[in-house]
């Protein structure tokens, strides 16, 4: 189940959700303004750290076992100057952040907890821009910021500015409590690295 | 249970991450990105260096001496838990507390 604005709210108020720095105003001001809230969703800022990668002679052998370190070491970061936009030219694809930190506390307790989704916004996917392109699923239990596959699908240059909506966060309810527990692995893969057969009666 | 976990530890693609290599119990290694907080080096990491270091995990079950772990983030390789082994783990406070004083943290 999807909530609403009201909902992300409450949620958020009764510590059920953290966003960090809080997206603010909740409620579209009279006089004029941005809200970060739509019906079911809230924006999330760019972050003015982006990671791009490196262009070479290399390939990326998803076998590796250091396959993060090879990854940032043919990636370099900077910083999206806060009076000047970052180009993302056609077809360039880079990393970037969220601006704000997303919580989703497991409870110990109860028959619910939240998980999310993060998603674009249609007027920057108009100009052929995907801020990710892999399961847009936030985990009960992520604490962090979220990061962005970006890439310039469009006909021209799209320009960045850090602090920018670049996302929306759906929030979902979960139904029950995901545990850590040996419950969960039962038939998976044991410490000892096989499975367990199937109980038979 | 919080313990810490050998890895080895590399610059993240961004500043507020690290690149940690580990290995499972079987020699297997694994990598992952994951924010600074959850480790601790014996030596700042620079670029295309690695350095030694521990990764902050929670044991969720054990059997002899192997230990079912949760990292902080998702690998690249295979998903978010891990087998371990119990001497690649050390417990209680941040190893690099516990070190001598010339330790330094990441």
């Amino acid at each position: 189940m999807i909530l609403s604005d009201v909902e992300i709210q409450a949620a958020i108020d009764s510590g059920r959700l953290g966003i960090d720095p809080e997206p603010l105003p909740r409620r579209k001001p009279i006089g004029g303004g941005h809200c970060p809230y739509d019906t079911h969703s809230v924006d999330l800022r760019l972050s003015p750290f982006i990671s791009i990668p490196v262009t070479g002679t290399y390939s990326y052998d998803l076998s590796q076992p250091g396959l993060a370190k090879f990854i940032s070491d043919n990636s370099e970061e900077h910083m999206i100057h806060p009076r000047a936009p970052f180009r993302l030219e056609r077809g360039e694809f880079i990393l970037g952040m969220t601006t704000e930190s997303i919580r989703l506390p497991i409870p110990i307790a109860g028959d619910s907890c939240l998980a999310a989704r993060i998603e674009g916004k249609s007027s920057r996917a108009r100009c052929g821009l995907l801020i990710h392109f892999t399961a847009p699923t936030v985990h009960p239990g992520w604490d962090g910021q979220l990061t962005l596959e970006m890439i310039n699908l469009g006909p021209a240059p799209i320009l960045l500015f850090a602090g920018m909506s670049i996302a929306q966060l759906i929030v979902e309810e979960v139904k029950g409590i995901p545990t850590s527990g040996p419950s969960q692995f039962q038939r998976q893969k044991t410490p000892p690295g096989v499975a367990e057969p199937p109980a038979t009666s | 249970m919080d313990v810490w976990l050998a890895c080895k530890v590399s610059l993240g693609q961004f500043r507020a991450e690290y690149a940690i290599i580990g290995e499972e119990f079987n020699g297997t290694g694994f990598s992952a990105f994951v924010p600074t907080e959850f480790v601790q080096c014996d030596e700042r990491p620079a670029h295309g260096k690695l350095v030694s270091g521990f990764l902050r995990v929670q044991v969720l079950e054990e059997d002899r001496d192997l230990r079912l772990v949760q990292l902080p983030r998702q690998t690249l390789d295979n998903g978010q838990i891990m087998t371990v082994r119990e001497d690649q783990l050390q417990d209680g406070p941040s190893p690099v507390e516990a070190a001598a004083d010339d330790s330094v943290r990441c």
